[in-house]
């Protein structure tokens, strides 16, 4: 029976392997200027996007205006893969229980001190300025849950958990997806398409592009968060192996 | 004036990355080899960033200021973390059980002449 169910894996993966591998052929030639990447939408793109939402930073106007559905299921899927590894981890039952050593020296504590309200003043700036500088909210969230994460290694994780219960970090994180897709039901009800943040101009009374430019930001505040709290989490989880108080 | 300045910086900069690179290598053990790699790294790495934020001052102008205050802050950040990363490195191989390296020879050489 085991081998029979090998047998089959081996021929579906054998099968796919052949569509992928058959699908080679078709892709166009690497640089070539007549590509269909080159010829469609990223002409726009480039062309449109510095007086369409005032964002130098073509990428960041690309991934949170242009493409922002795409953007809005990769944080959801964030928030999904850092349920993923909760529930993976919950379900061990491990029951040996956690225990640390925190041997942390003087001089580590204050310079960790030091370091941490620079490192999340950085990470506020890069969300900030990502329309005119690489940045934005997923680099924001990652720097902000490293700055938690030294907390927990310099500290010791049971203090971090003190100042950080888990319960209200999945909270925080889950805030974020819906702040992401609250921006996208308020310009639905304004009576434009879903995430279409020209929609806000009646409530933030400014200028279209500028409009653009702030639902970007306030998109990027969400996912920010999102991706904080569940690189927070997973890291928590991954060191206590699952042994937090809920 | 400035030129000679962040040559001199750069150069010496280097300089202190190669003794880095090569107290790395050829140092006995693990204490004397992190030593080697945080206090030449800081330091060379100091030196090499203030001689581009001196050389970017020369345009005079606003924007060439904002890049030079970006790299200070660069330095403070490394004069900060360097260290301290290297603190609790040596701290932790201590406690698995590293201790500093003696010379073998010479203590040999100290209880045979006390034969």
């Amino acid at each position: 029976m085991f081998k029979v169910s090998r047998l089959l894996v081996i021929l579906l993966l054998l099968i796919f392997g052949f569509f992928l591998v058959s699908g080679i052929g078709e892709l166009p030639l690497f640089g070539n200027p007549s590509n269909p990447v080159h010829k469609q939408a990223g002409n726009y793109y480039l062309e449109h996007a510095e007086i369409e939402m005032e964002s130098p930073n073509v990428v960041t106007a690309v991934l949170a205006d242009y493409r922002a559905v795409d953007t809005l299921l990769e944080t959801t899927v964030v928030l999904l893969a850092g349920f993923a590894v909760m529930l993976v981890l919950f379900s061990t039952g491990n029951i040996s229980k956690f225990e640390e050593v925190v041997n942390s020296s003087y001089i580590l504590k204050i310079s960790t001190k030091l370091l941490i309200p620079p490192v999340q003043l950085f990470a506020l700036y890069v969300l900030a300025h990502g329309h005119h500088s690489p940045g934005g909210g997923f680099q924001c969230g990652v720097i902000l849950g490293s700055s938690l994460i030294l907390q927990a290694l310099v500290f010791g994780v049971k203090e971090t958990l003190n100042k950080y219960p888990p319960k209200r970090i999945i909270n925080v994180a889950i805030f974020g997806v819906l702040i992401f897709y609250s921006i996208g039901l308020i310009c639905f009800i304004q009576g434009g398409n879903f995430l279409d943040y020209s929609q806000l101009q009646s409530i933030l009374s400014t200028t279209e592009s500028h409009t653009r430019s702030l639902g970007i930001l306030f998109v990027e505040i969400g996912v920010s968060l999102t991706v904080m709290s569940v690189i927070y989490l997973m890291y928590i989880f991954l060191i206590t192996k699952g042994e937090v108080n809920n | 004036m400035i030129e000679l300045i962040v040559k001199i910086l750069l150069i010496s900069g280097t300089f202190f990355f190669l003794g880095t690179v090569v107290g790395l290598i050829r140092f006995p053990d693990f204490f004397t080899r992190v030593h080697a790699a945080s206090k030449g790294d800081t330091l060379s790495s100091i030196m090499l960033l203030s001689g581009l934020a001196i050389y970017n001052l020369s345009e005079n102008s606003f924007d060439s200021l904002l890049v030079s205050l970006k790299i200070v802050l660069i330095i403070a950040f490394v004069f900060i973390a360097s260290p301290a990363a290297a603190h609790s490195l040596t701290e932790a191989g201590f406690l698995a059980g590293y201790r500093p390296w003696t010379n073998d020879l010479v203590d040999e050489k100290e209880k045979e002449e006390e034969k």
